[in-house]
Order: C-alpha cells, then sequence, then structure tokens
C-alpha cells in the first residue's frame, strides 16, 4: 500500500470502522430488553420513516418537475439568481431550516404575529410546527434542487427533434410529453427520486425540530434511544436496520446514475422566451411560487432576527414593532450569573474552531490518500470505495458508535490511570474528529476528481517546455489544486459548521456548538430565547452563505 | 395538392431585437405524387419551409394550402404529414418495431392490422429481421432506413425529408440514393425533398427548387435548371463550369479574367454574365487563349487550368506552361 493513503485508512479505521463494528456486534447481540411495547413501538418508527420519505419525495418530484422543465428549457428574467436560490437550502444546515420556517410560520414568526395583531387574536391562527406538513414542507425546501438539476439536465438536453418527429407522426402534444418526452426523462427523474428519498429517509433535524415529538424517525429514535431511554442494544439495531436500507438505496441510486449517462447523445438547447400569452402568466406563477417557497423563509430568518415585535420580559405594555441588535448583543451575556451557563458567543467560537479542525485534519488526510487513490495499484483499487462508506452511514449512528466505542481509554495500557482524560468520549476533540469522518470522504473525492482533471500531457508539455519536476508541480499541479483545495476545505468547514445529528449525541453540554446551541434555544420557551436562537441561525447562515460562495467560485466539476 | 404563397418567416437574433429574414414570399406548389427537391446552400432556408409545411413552425405571412384548404394554423400531429429528419431523429427509448408502429399507434390502428403495415414498411426498407433491434445499435444506413419506414408507415399525405443522406459516407450514399428513388416511386405520394447535395437532386426530382437566401433562385425540371441555369449565382452554385461576369465594350466582355467574346450582341456598357462550361477541345482558332497553369488527370479527360483562372475538360494534356486556344461554349445567362 502507499504510504500516503495509510493516514487516512488508520483514521477511517479508528473512528468509522471500530464504531461501525462496535454497532453490529451490539445489534446482534440478543435484546434482553426487546418487549412487545418497545418492538411495536419501533415498527411505527419504521413504518413512519418510510412513509413521510415516500410522500416527501413525492411531493418533491412534483414541485420540481415543473420548475425543471423552466430551468431547462425557459429563458425568464433573474434565472442564474433564482437557479442559484434553489441551491442554496441544500447546503444550510438543518438548524437553520428550521429557524427560518420557524420565523415565518412559528408561533411568534411573522405569519402569526401579523395575523394575531390584525385579528386581535390572543393565540396563534396558524399551527405549522409539529404538524406533518411542517416535515414534508422542509423536505421539499430542501430537496428540490436535487430534481431541478437532475431532471432539469436531462431535460435541457433531450433532442427537441424527437418531439417533432413524433407530433409530425401525429402525436398531440398530450401524447408526447407521456409517449416521448416522459420515458426518455425516466432514468433522470428515477436518480432523482431515489435520492431524494435517501436524504428524507435518514432526515433527523427536520423531524426533531419542526416535527416536534410527536413524530420520530430510525434516525431520531436512535438519538431517542440511546439518549433518553439508554437502551443502547435497540439503538444498535436500529443503525443496523437504517445502514441496510440506505446502503440498498445507494446501490440503486448509482445504478440508475450509470444507466442515466449511457443512452442519449446531448443535443444542448437553447432555452425559449415564453410567447404566447398563456406562456407568460404560466412562467410568472411559477416564478413567483418559487419566489416566494425559497424566499421567504431565508428572509424571513435574519429580519426576524432584528425585529422586536413582541413585549419583552420586564416591559408591561407591548412597545410597538422595531428594529433590534438585542438579540444579538445578548448572545455575549451570561444574564443568569451562573457557572455552568455557557454563553452562546462561546458556542460560536466552539463552532468556528472545530469547522478548523476538521478543515486542516480532512485536508491533511485527505489530500495524500487522493494522490495515492488518482494512479491506483490493485490495493487502492479494493480501498477507494471502503474510503467512501462513511457517507452511507447517518451522523447519528456515527454519533451512536462513538458513544459505544470511545467510552472509555482506546489502549488502556498507554494512560495508565492517571488524572489525564481517561477517554476520547470526554474531550471536546470527539466532536471534529466525528465531523472529519463525515467530511473525509468528499474532500478525497473532489481532491481525486481535481487531480484526475490534470492531463499529463500538461506535464510532459511543461516538462518539453523545460521545466524541472518540482516546477512542474508547482506551475501545473499546483495551479490547479489550490482551487480544489480551497473548495474542498470549505466544504468540509460548512459540514462541520452545521452538523446536527452527531454533534447532538457527542457534543456536551458544557462545549455546545452552534447548532446544538439553536437547538437547544428553540426548545426553550421565551421571546429572548426565540430572539437569541434566530439570531445564532442567522450568523450561522451567513458564514454558511459565505462558504457556499466560495465552493460554487472555486468548483472544478461534478455534481452531486 | 400543396400550394405555398408568398411565405414569408424571420428568426430573431438572440439578443438583439432584430429580425433576419429567413424566407421571403416563398410561392410554390407540388402536385400528385410529385418529388420536388429543395436545393440550396446550407442557410438559405429549406430545413425551415420543410418545418412551415409540417406545422412546426408558423409563418409570419402567407398561406400554406393543402387542396385548396388553408391549413397555416393546423397543429403539426393534425396534418398527416410525414417528416424525416437529418440525424433521423429516432425514439431512443423505442426498439425498430416500436419507433416505425409509433406514427400507427397514435392513429389507434388496431394491432393486428399495425402488424402488418410495420412488416410492410420494414420490408420496403429492406429492414425485416431488425423489429426488436435497439435503435441506439444500427449503424448510419440502417438508422436511416428505419426513419424512412416510420415516416411512411402512417400513410402520409406528402412526404417530406430533411437531408436524409447528408450524415452518410458517400459509398453508402450513393447505394441508398438508387433504393430510395425506388421506394419514393413505390409510395407514390408527393414528396419534398430537402438537400444541398445536387447529385441528390438530380437524382430524385421532377422539379427542383433553387433556394438562395430565402428566395427561389429558379425552378424547373432538372435538365431546364442544367441546360438553362437562371444567373450567375445558379450556375457557379451547380458547377456547371466559368462564371464570369462584365461589361461589355466593343462587341466584346471586359471581364477581371480578361476579354471574351459575346455569343450574342448586347447593347455598349450593358453587364452580363457568361457562363463557360468546361467540356472544350483544342483548336488553333478557337476564341479562348491561354497559358496552361496544371493539368490534372481525372479519369477519362483532363482538367486543364490556364494562368487568367478559366478550367476546361480536354481529351489531351497539354503541356504545361505552353500557350493554348480552345473552342468552348459559351453561354450568356
Amino acid at each position: 500500500m502507499k504510504l500516503r493513503l495509510l493516514p487516512a485508512v488508520l483514521f477511517l479505521g479508528i473512528f468509522f470502522f471500530l464504531p461501525l463494528g462496535r454497532i453490529l456486534a451490539l445489534s446482534l447481540a440478543p435484546l434482553s430488553q426487546l418487549d412487545a411495547a418497545l418492538f411495536s413501538r419501533l415498527a411505527d418508527v419504521l413504518r413512519f420513516t418510510f412513509f413521510q420519505a415516500a410522500a416527501s419525495s413525492l411531493l418533491t418530484v412534483l414541485f420540481g418537475l415543473p420548475l425543471a422543465f423552466l430551468f431547462a428549457r425557459v429563458d425568464f428574467p433573474l434565472k442564474p439568481f433564482l437557479r442559484t436560490l434553489t441551491a442554496i437550502p441544500f447546503m444550510l444546515p438543518t438548524v437553520v431550516v428550521a429557524a427560518a420556517f420557524n420565523a415565518l410560520l412559528g408561533p411568534r414568526g411573522w405569519f402569526n404575529l401579523a395575523l394575531m395583531s390584525a385579528l386581535g387574536l390572543s393565540q396563534p391562527p396558524i399551527i405549522f410546527l409539529g404538524t406533518l406538513g411542517a416535515i414534508l414542507a422542509a423536505h421539499v425546501f430542501y430537496n428540490a434542487t436535487i430534481v431541478i438539476r437532475l431532471v432539469g439536465n436531462a431535460w435541457a438536453n433531450l433532442d427537441p427533434r424527437l418531439g417533432q418527429a413524433a407530433r409530425s407522426l401525429g402525436a398531440s402534444p398530450a401524447s408526447v410529453f407521456w409517449q416521448v418526452t416522459l420515458p426518455l426523462l425516466r432514468p433522470a427523474l428515477l436518480a432523482a427520486t431515489l435520492l431524494v428519498f435517501l436524504f428524507d429517509f435518514t432526515s433527523y433535524g427536520v423531524i426533531l425540530l419542526l416535527g416536534g415529538p410527536k413524530f420520530s424517525t430510525i434516525e431520531v429514535e436512535i438519538a431517542l434511544q440511546a439518549l433518553q431511554m439508554l437502551n443502547l442494544p435497540a439503538a444498535a439495531l436500529l443503525s443496523l436496520i437504517q445502514l441496510l436500507c440506505t446502503l440498498t438505496f445507494s446501490v440503486l441510486y448509482t445504478r440508475s446514475l450509470s444507466r442515466l449517462a449511457a443512452p442519449l447523445k446531448p443535443v444542448p438547447q437553447t432555452p425559449r422566451r415564453a410567447q404566447t400569452r398563456l406562456e407568460r402568466l404560466l412562467v410568472a406563477s411559477l416564478v413567483c411560487v418559487l419566489l416566494m417557497f425559497y424566499a421567504l423563509p431565508l428572509l424571513a430568518l435574519p429580519l426576524r432576527s432584528i425585529s422586536r415585535l413582541e413585549a419583552q420580559r420586564g416591559q408591561r405594555t407591548a412597545s410597538g414593532p422595531a428594529l433590534t441588535l438585542e438579540y444579538y448583543t445578548e448572545l455575549f451575556i451570561n444574564r443568569r450569573g451562573s457557572i455552568f451557563y455557557i454563553p452562546p458567543a462561546t458556542a460560536a467560537r466552539n463552532s468556528l474552531a472545530y469547522a478548523g479542525l476538521t478543515v486542516a485534519c480532512s485536508l491533511l488526510l485527505g489530500f495524500p490518500a487522493a494522490q495515492a487513490l488518482a494512479r491506483p495499484g490493485r490495493l487502492e483499487k479494493w480501498l477507494d470505495p471502503l474510503l467512501l462508506l462513511p457517507l452511507g452511514a447517518s451522523a447519528v449512528t456515527l454519533g451512536l458508535g462513538y458513544l459505544l466505542t470511545f467510552n472509555r481509554p482506546l489502549v488502556p495500557f498507554l494512560v495508565p490511570g492517571r488524572g489525564l482524560a481517561l477517554s476520547f468520549l470526554a474531550s471536546p476533540l470527539i466532536v471534529p474528529l466525528a465531523h472529519t469522518t463525515i467530511a473525509l470522504p468528499f474532500v478525497i473525492r473532489s481532491l481525486q476528481a481535481a487531480l484526475a482533471t490534470i492531463p499529463p500531457r500538461y506535464r510532459e508539455a511543461a516538462a518539453v517546455l523545460g521545466a524541472s519536476p518540482w516546477q512542474v508541480w508547482w506551475q501545473v499541479d499546483w495551479k490547479i489544486l489550490s482551487r480544489a483545495l480551497v473548495s474542498a476545505g470549505a466544504f468540509a468547514f460548512t459540514v462541520s459548521l452545521g452538523e446536527f445529528g452527531a454533534a447532538s449525541l457527542l457534543a456536551r453540554p458544557e462545549y455546545p456548538t452552534l447548532p446544538t446551541a439553536i437547538f437547544r434555544f428553540l426548545s426553550q420557551p421565551g421571546g429572548m430565547n426565540y430572539g437569541q436562537a434566530l439570531a445564532m441561525a442567522t450568523i450561522l447562515m451567513t458564514i454558511t452563505g459565505l462558504a457556499i460562495g466560495l465552493i460554487e467560485k472555486e468548483r472544478v466539476a461534478g455534481e452531486f | 395538392m400543396l400550394e405555398l404563397l408568398n411565405l414569408t418567416k424571420s428568426y430573431n437574433l438572440t439578443g438583439t431585437g432584430e429580425n433576419q429574414p429567413l424566407l421571403r414570399n416563398i410561392s410554390l406548389s407540388v402536385a400528385p405524387g410529385e418529388t420536388v427537391c429543395l436545393l440550396g446552400p446550407s442557410g438559405s432556408g429549406k430545413s425551415t419551409l420543410l418545418r412551415l409545411v409540417a406545422g412546426l413552425e408558423a409563418p409570419e405571412g402567407g398561406e400554406i394550402r393543402w387542396q385548396g384548404r388553408d391549413i397555416a394554423t393546423l397543429p403539426a400531429h393534425k396534418r398527416q404529414f410525414g417528416l424525416m429528419f437529418q440525424d433521423y431523429a429516432l425514439f431512443p427509448h423505442l426498439d425498430v418495431q416500436s419507433n416505425v408502429a409509433f406514427g400507427l399507434r397514435m392513429q389507434a390502428i388496431a394491432s393486428s392490422a399495425l402488424a402488418v403495415r410495420v412488416a410492410e414498411v420494414l420490408a420496403l426498407v429492406k429492414m425485416s429481421g431488425f423489429e426488436h433491434r435497439r435503435v441506439t445499435e444500427l449503424s448510419g444506413g440502417e438508422q436511416q432506413r428505419v426513419a424512412l419506414a416510420r415516416a411512411l408507415a402512417p400513410r402520409p399525405l406528402l412526404l417530406m425529408l430533411d437531408e436524409p443522406l447528408g450524415a452518410l459516407d458517400r459509398a453508402l450514399k450513393a447505394t441508398l440514393l438508387d433504393e430510395l428513388r425506388h421506394i419514393l416511386r413505390q409510395a407514390g405520394i408527393p414528396v419534398m425533398y430537402v438537400t444541398h447535395d445536387q447529385e441528390e437532386a438530380f437524382t430524385l426530382a421532377d422539379r427542383i427548387l433553387l433556394l438562395r437566401e430565402g428566395q427561389i433562385a429558379q425552378a424547373g425540371t432538372p435538365l431546364e435548371v442544367f441546360s438553362h441555369p437562371a444567373d450567375g449565382w445558379v450556375a457557379s452554385f451547380l458547377g456547371l463550369g466559368n462564371v464570369l461576369s462584365g461589361v461589355v465594350r466593343a462587341g466584346a466582355l471586359d471581364t477581371p479574367f480578361g476579354r471574351f467574346p459575346l455569343p450574342k450582341t448586347r447593347p455598349e456598357g450593358a453587364t452580363v454574365t457568361l457562363l463557360i462550361r468546361p467540356p472544350a477541345a483544342l483548336a488553333s482558332d478557337g476564341p479562348l487563349a491561354g497559358k496552361v497553369t496544371d493539368v490534372l488527370f481525372r479519369g477519362e479527360q483532363f482538367r486543364v487550368e490556364l494562368e487568367n483562372g478559366l478550367y476546361f475538360h480536354l481529351d489531351h494534356a497539354p503541356r504545361v506552361g505552353t500557350m493554348i486556344r480552345l473552342q468552348a461554349r459559351l453561354e450568356v445567362l
């Protein structure tokens, strides 16, 4: 094995495969505590997980399909901006999306407060949080971009003469759609649906924050069984079931993706403008729906975080609505004067430090690994898919694995009972380690792709022109790789900054991250807690947005 | 049967609001059983004309009449015209059989009759036995045959072919051209055939329409067009020979290539285009003279190029560098 691959292999061995092994071992052990009540609960969870994933995917496809057509075939104002707008939620942390929907439709959100003051109601009239509708809406918000991109690309490359040929053979516009367009889009549609289903299936933050305690998916139940019921075997069993499901869907997705590439030769079309009045009306209304669905939550969050709309504690009468920065200044103040209270600013600092560590670790491990995998030997070829396996494991599963694995010293005799922390679990380092495990496969893949884009002829040309090997590396490889490194680093940064599933299991109360702090503040009563949660979510959204911008700017190649 | 009256179509240059004319006042008619070839260089508007007739695009002005009825607003799928596309546009998700049956299925024809018809047209294009092959696995020539079968299967009232042999190599083209002639004759329906290749046009056409920048430059039987080209552009597009234009001075034509005798008298100072066809013979008293710069062996004859830029076909090869005098046919266009 190439030496450069060793650190990454060792790292994933300890921080992915070992915890995974512990989960497997525990889940296969006889379940002593599995009584009938628990069994029926787990069956319900399983049923609901499949149901909500199927319903979400169906809605996402129904919502995304017209938009895919719109972006692929029609030219309309603000198109590039709107395309970016639909892609933003996909990269946003779940806590931010949950906070955004909360700021728009929650009991203290814009709509409810406006209706309450307009109609003189004492209770919020719109009940959105804690409903299945909230879960479905957030899932559509998140994943419609997958349908728009995958199906839209296929649609844009669809030869329009096929439709015209069908029309000249007597097919009406409707038959053209059913007999020609849809069958030709089927591979892309299938791939998009499977990917959306996969994401919805393992959804965690959205269910927890928008669905509330009534709803439990496998992912939520794993955390619940592990942290609250302290039933680790049940959690491990659920992890195993989920892992098998996601693995199956991933294989199906990869297969459908490979079929997608095969038969059609792309015939890129120039989109045309809407011509008749009916067409213009349709396009305009689609654009409006799109703008409202995407822009409203994303705007509601930052605006709500700087608006005081209700009476604060200590105020007898409600002052009028006003702009305020107090939710932000409050983040730095330990109002309770408690030594156990961690001000949110610390959570932001923790998150940034963890993200920085994740970037450093995943680049240091990923860069040599990508170089080794770019020119693979037999062993590397065999290891390649194995290194990508962490992509299939959910964050909560990873967190559970860490709970099971690192609750005691890894190699006991090396730390002979000193005052030193006895386990990783107690260390704040556990979170960035988990984040590195999650980010590493992405980083390796994207660097590998960037390395593959450097044609050997560039190097040969540079060498023939008189460049020394070092100059060749500096002038050719580095110029291309530096961009990929920035992009991969920004990606690792975003992943770590917004990651909620693993952090919710692993982050210790005294070392909260931004997402766990937002979650905590959102679940506590009071306008000030709500405002601070929104303020933190706004900060998180801004930093993530900047990182996404960086990634988009330096993007080398590839979709999803 | 088909009549086009003053058809006009322009195309919108993207970005600018300007409209570039594609077709200007095209009028033509196609009689029952007649094969009309639209011949012209790329960009002359031939394919656009077919798309207008097929109903895939709407004209900006003029009429499209079928048996006296204006069909300009009739949607494409109700016209019952067949159209064969340049790269065939076969449905990649269907096999050969289903591609050919597509038009018949749209007419909701009973499956037994459908199978009979599909077998019939596949036999016509010599593709029997390919029913269950994927169209993506077929060679270019096979795809061309399937596309033709697909267009013919629903018995269209009019068949349009848009450069059907354009994507094939030379040898294949020659064989298929011959077959196509027989198949079109057997089908007995009016045909509009678009091509930029004059060999195809002369082989298939009952009538040729030469299109130039959206206008009809000349219409007529292949023989008429060949022997009486309407103007210098037609003669040079068809490669009929040396095309010279100049001004009449003292009974002869002054051109950049030199002075040439005029076969017919023309008024002094008139601008005249002269066509000199390449077949020629050496003659000591011939009206054309020049120094030989190049001689190429061309099978039966030699192609001889002169210093003044003219070329001729001669039975005997003169030596490069010698002065020769020639006798050739001069035509005033």
